[in-house]
């Protein structure tokens, strides 16, 4: 008799209760990008979903609504859609640069997208150059749903380095160790988009831009160990010469003496010849190639010096996150210097010196 | 069979006996009263035997001409049952068995058993002659435990010709074989078979005592046996092995296990029996040593395949669509668009479908079995899919879990497997993957509270460090070489089994 | 209930599974203790102080092998003392248990039911263990295995891979370390330790009594190594300051877990699933070892019944509870005391214990 009251209990409970989450498959709406622009004292909102269809081709629906935050705007989805919003599967948010250019509402998107349980954190993040809502209209032929577009484009230049930032998460950590991240910026190119440069952020603010090659000196001294640096284009001796370097090793010397800052990178490059002139046997002449070194380390410590007088004197930001290294290895000299950090680092004496090896030439000599 | 006193001694008046008997099988035509004078002194004879249980010709030819021939009939009056006896079986040497009977309820016993049964006037012993030859089946390769590489030969419906099949396989003196009788009516002959020196005692004592606590009318099966005889017959998993095959069942009792043979079921029983024991066959150590670890491995992989993947498939659609790679989502969303049921509906529906042609197959002669499968996988599923009554997904979801069952070894542990999953499926729909893991969870406890004969049934996991000897022949086999223990579980006094 | 005895791997797997909860309950603790990432020097000075206590309890306890820290405490102190020493286990026990329920049914009805009450997460975790605890010890002891293999062990193996793209130099600075919060941070980190508690009532019931002083000092090695990568592996994926922010570290951690070619693309939910069964199965633990001290302190036969005492007052405790996150700023000065009673009454035991076996010599 108790073993069937036992029964007849759980029966209830699990007949009679639960079911509250469920929600079909086919009727949620998936966010695959979304776009915010500031507009006025609110946010736009864009958003991009693929549109459910067994076809072979993808189509989406773009969506837009203002609101005061992601909650407001998927209210108001859900009071304009006949499906449940969803935001897991977002693969991609782009920030309109006059947003990104307001911190108070940078802070505010960045904590809720940080706060929310659903929202993945390994979402992938980009500044628009304009308005995010034009990046999410664009029609690309090759990919109709720019959200997996720039997902994918983001994780391969990630992985091959030419970016630092790739995910929401990452870009939250370096804003809260350092107070400064590079996010990549994502333009229009013709009938596409690209991701050439970054936007600087400093204290949730977009204050300026990294070009493609300040970008890639930057990331040299961040990442040495996946960095690439495509195609040092030099003439030497009148023969245009392009080199790829492959394998890059670097060592840093970080000193603090009272409040003056010594930085100095060694940079040791193992480069490959590309392309140079067919016929001309110069690589042959070991000399011809000290030559193509120095001209080549010449233009990368031109490149790095202009950069770091960019970041140091414009920007006043340690994009090299020199001050997380300091914190971490010579906490307590940093520790005295901790509160005017940044005039320390704008006048401090940072230096790269390079060293080049060409390793090979080809399969030709 | 009222005011009649079986359990007196037998009367030295034939005819008082005679009159008994008849009384008792009144209305049986099949029991043959055979009634003939003997000797100079036309000493009364009554021979009794039942008409298609007994070998006539061995009693008519052989046992009667040389008993009547040989036994001094006067004198066989006033013997005593074992000079009797020793004076019958020097002169009826061609019946093997001869056994003297004093009451006459043995007497019926022995009749209703096939045995022929001789009553002497004046004389208060009846002599049974041992004549049993029923018609029965042949020696066949076992129906439900085919094997690619093994014996072809299965136990059949006599008792006696299943265990001469087992003492074929181990030739031990110390195999030792019990025999006992279940059933008020059908007075089933069973036998308990184990090795004295290798078997646990506590298990045996604990098989010996609940069988001799069966109180039931008829044995039909040995079912019936195992269902009174094991800890929780609630539980869905059973908790005593059955096998057709004598390997299997002289492996169990080299592993110091109780095999349990029943008159009439062509399958012996085998206690205990844990988790790991379902999960194992005979083709496992007549295989190579590496392909039999990567197929006891996928029997392991197929286990949450059986029990889980239409819940999951519930789960995911219903609550947690994330979980799935995005194409996939997007795809699974654009395929039950039209689809009027929602997933777990499907589900079950598909689950049913599944059961009605595995049951309908069961039932249908061979010539048309191959019929239903057509039938069920072509034309229910697809036409299901076309008619988008169905998503494809869940048809394949469940195709994939039908194939994954027949890779379970024991039919019942995997029929309880089956009807687990309805259970899974109905937590998934109400609590998606959270409502699963509940079930999951309950599942271990009952399976960790389930006993089989004292041995927890999910030995060696549940103390996997204690017992680790035993994890060598669960998931992985170990080589054959290396085959040297008994499992610890059992806790036997002799731990070593060489190269079997 | 009677004779069941648990082996002495048994024992360590209860130990070891029912630390780790805690330590993962008491992680953000721990994060916000201390100023820099020299947490695990708090870790290994509570592992210090506790290996210390387990070798003079076992040594002093070993002529009561079978008895429970409430039975030893009935035959060395006053009624009333041990009286008080019962309901103050069982008090613990219950708050432990209602904790670890709350919160991890926010984090389900967060991360995978949000619709759902918490009540009913609550009520089905609950019955579900206290199922299973009315069954006994020796059902316990073989969930507990069972679980530690087919859930704990993947459960870390998952998370281990949540260190791609982590930065290893998060672990730095080492020194100038914050002394005063490394040591402020001790009674937490042996809190998190929950297993000392438990093994002065699950040692009674092991088998071979004599294995329980190695089994014991094996569980706070293992227990210390989890402790550790797991504080570790938190702070080189977040990095301190944002590690101290993290309301829920392993449910954080759980959404980076990057395995090559998998295809789930929420992992979390993943790791929430092989987690609900260790938060189900230290539940069912507590409840059991809640029930004994209950027998021993009310002095009972069985104490199987006590699970429906039990039911009512954990689930009102967990539904009434506020959740962790609002909890922290209150609840340093409970751990002290808590943390300080856990090593205080089992040393003290020890010490009357050891004083009248001397006298009886």
């Amino acid at each position: 008799m108790k073993k069937l009251i036992l029964c007849l209990l759980i029966f209830s409970i699990v007949f009679l209760s639960g079911c509250w989450d469920s929600v079909e498959i086919n009727k949620r709406e998936y966010l695959f990008a979304v776009g915010i622009d500031k507009k006025e004292d609110k946010l736009s909102f864009i958003s991009e979903i693929p549109k459910i269809n067994e076809g072979s081709q993808e189509e989406r629906l773009v969506y837009s609504n203002d609101g005061e935050s992601f909650a407001d705007f998927y209210h108001l989805n859900y009071l304009h859609s006949d499906k449940v919003i969803s935001d897991r599967l977002m693969q991609v948010i782009v920030l309109g640069e006059d947003l990104a250019r307001d911190s108070e509402r940078m802070k505010r998107i960045f904590d809720e997208i940080q706060r929310s349980p659903q929202m993945n954190r390994r979402v992938k993040i980009c500044i628009a150059k304009g308005r995010a809502e034009d990046i999410i209209r664009m029609e690309i032929p090759s990919n109709p749903i720019v959200g997996r577009f720039l997902s994918d484009m983001l994780v391969k230049l990630k992985r091959e380095s030419h970016q630092d930032i790739f995910t929401f998460d990452e870009a939250i950590l370096h804003l809260g160790k350092t107070g400064i991240a590079i996010i990549p910026l994502v333009e229009i190119n013709e009938k596409s988009l690209k991701i050439e440069r970054a936007a600087i952020i400093k204290e949730y603010e977009m204050i300026g831009l990294l070009e493609t090659d300040e970008l890639e000196a930057v990331m040299l001294l961040l990442d040495p160990s996946n960095a690439n640096i495509r195609n040092i284009n030099i003439e030497t001796e009148g023969a245009a010469i392009s080199l790829d370097a492959v394998d890059v090793i670097m060592t840093d010397d970080i000193r603090l003496e009272g409040e003056k800052l010594m930085v100095d990178y060694y940079v040791t490059l193992y480069c490959y010849i590309d392309s140079f002139i067919i016929g001309n046997n110069s690589l042959e002449d070991r000399n011809f190639i000290n030559r193509v070194k120095e001209e080549s380390i010449k233009k990368l410590s031109e490149i790095s010096e202009n950069t770091l007088d960019k970041l140091q004197n414009t920007y006043k930001a340690d994009l090299l996150r020199i001050k997380d290294k300091l914190y971490k290895y010579h906490k307590s000299e940093y520790e005295k210097i901790r509160d005017k950090y940044d005039e320390i680092f704008a006048q401090a004496d940072i230096k790269v010196y390079y060293k080049m090896q060409i390793k090979s030439t080809g399969l030709v000599k | 069979m009222k005011n009649l006193d079986l359990s007196q001694p037998i009367d030295r008046d034939i005819n008082k006996n005679e009159q008994v008997l008849r009384k008792v099988f009144e209305n049986t035509d099949d029991i043959i009263f055979r009634k003939f004078e003997a000797g100079n002194t036309k000493l009364k004879i009554l021979l009794l035997y039942v008409d298609g249980m007994t070998t006539k010709e061995a009693i008519s030819e052989y046992a009667i001409e040389n008993l009547l021939m040989g036994l001094n009939l006067e004198k066989a009056q006033n013997m005593s049952r074992a000079q009797l006896e020793h004076e019958i079986a020097k002169t009826s040497i061609a019946v093997l068995e001869i056994q003297v009977l004093t009451t006459l309820e043995e007497c019926v016993d022995k009749i209703l058993s096939g045995e022929t049964v001789l009553l002497i006037d004046s004389c208060n012993k009846a002599i049974m002659l041992s004549s049993r030859g029923w018609p029965m089946r042949g020696v066949q390769e076992p129906s439900a435990e085919t094997l690619i590489r093994g014996a072809r030969d299965g136990f059949n419906e006599t008792m006696k010709v299943n265990i001469s099949l087992i003492r074929r396989r181990l030739r031990d003196p110390k195999l030792k074989i019990k025999y006992a009788q279940v059933g008020k009516r059908s007075k089933t002959d069973i036998a308990i078979l184990y090795i004295e020196d290798l078997v646990n005692k506590t298990v045996l004592e604990t098989v010996e005592k609940r069988i001799n606590n069966i109180e039931i009318d008829a044995v039909l099966e040995s079912s019936y046996i195992e269902e009174m005889i094991e800890d929780d017959c609630y539980s869905p998993f059973p908790q005593i092995e059955n096998t057709e095959r004598p390997d299997a069942a002289a492996s169990a009792l080299l592993e110091g296990r109780v095999v349990i043979a029943v008159d009439n079921t062509p399958s012996v029983l085998i206690a205990p029996a844990i988790f790991v024991s379902f999960m194992q066959s005979s083709e496992d150590y007549y295989d190579r040593w590496l392909p039999t670890c990567a197929i006891r491995l996928l029997r392991y992989i197929a286990l949450p395949i059986v029990m889980l993947l239409p819940a999951l498939y519930v789960a995911v659609t219903q609550y947690h669509p994330n979980l799935l790679p995005t194409q996939l989502s997007l795809y699974v969303a654009a395929s039950r668009a039209n689809v009027p049921f929602p997933p777990y509906f499907e589900a079950l529906l598909m689950e049913l479908v599944i059961e009605l042609v595995r049951e309908a197959s069961y039932r249908i002669t061979s010539p048309v079995g191959s019929t239903i499968g057509l039938v069920g996988g072509l034309v229910i599923g697809q036409s299901s899919v076309e008619a988008g009554l169905i998503t494809p997904l869940a048809v394949i979801v469940v195709a994939l879990t039908a194939i994954a069952s027949f890779t379970i070894p024991s039919y019942n542990f995997g029929s309880s497997l089956r009807l687990i999953r309805f259970a899974f499926i109905v937590l998934a729909a109400t609590f998606g993957l959270f409502g699963i893991s509940i079930g999951l969870s309950f599942l271990t406890i009952h399976l960790c509270t389930l006993k089989s004969c004292g041995i927890p049934y999910m030995t060696p996991f549940v103390s996997f460090v204690e017992n680790k000897r035993d994890l060598k022949d669960t998931i992985i086999r170990p080589r054959i070489n290396n085959l040297v223990r008994k499992p610890d579980y059992l806790h036997m006094e002799k731990k070593e089994r060489k190269n079997v | 209930m009677f004779n069941q005895d648990i082996t002495p791997y048994q024992n360590f797997s209860i130990l070891v599974l029912i630390s780790f909860v805690l330590q993962s309950m008491l992680m953000p603790v721990l994060l916000t203790g201390v100023n820099g990432p020299e947490g695990w020097i708090s870790v290994l000075i509570g592992a210090f102080l506790l290996f210390i206590a387990i070798k003079a309890v076992n040594k002093a306890l070993k002529n009561h092998s079978e008895d429970t820290i409430i039975s030893v405490s009935d035959k060395l102190f006053p009624k009333y003392i041990s009286k008080l020493i019962g309901i103050y286990y069982i008090l613990m026990f219950l708050t432990v248990n209602s904790l670890i329920m709350k919160d991890f049914a926010e984090q389900i009805k967060l991360m995978m039911m949000f619709r759902t009450p918490l009540s009913t997460i609550i009520i089905t975790i609950l019955l579900t263990a206290a199922y299973a605890a009315k069954k006994g010890i020796h059902t316990i002891a073989g969930i507990t295995n069972i679980v530690f293999l087919t859930s704990f062990i993947p459960y870390l193996l998952i998370i281990v891979f949540s260190t791609y793209y982590a930065d290893y130099s998060n672990i730095f600075p080492l020194y100038p370390p914050d002394a005063e919060g490394i040591l402020r941070s001790v009674p937490n980190a042996a809190l998190s330790f929950f297993g000392f508690s438990v093994l002065l009532f699950s040692n009674s019931r092991v088998s071979v009594k004599e294995k329980n002083l190695k089994t014991n000092q094996l569980y706070l090695m293992t227990s210390t190594l989890l402790y550790l990568a797991s504080y570790l592996l938190i702070i080189v994926k977040f990095g301190t300051k944002e590690a101290a922010n993290l309301v829920w570290p392993f449910v954080s951690i759980m959404k980076f877990v990057n395995i090559p070619g998998f295809f789930f693309e929420s992992t979390e939910i993943v790791g929430l699933c092989l987690q609900i069964t260790l938060i189900f199965t230290s539940i069912c633990i507590l409840a059991f070892f809640t029930n004994l001290a209950m027998q021993e302190t009310f002095k009972t036969r069985e104490n199987g019944y006590f699970i429906f005492i039990q039911i009512p007052i954990l689930y009102l405790m967990a539904a009434g509870l506020p959740g962790m996150y609002m909890m922290f700023p209150y609840i340093q000065i409970p751990i002290y005391i808590i943390s300080g009673m856990n090593l205080l009454i089992p040393i003290l035991t020890a010490c009357a214990a050891y004083r009248k076996y001397k006298r009886s010599i």
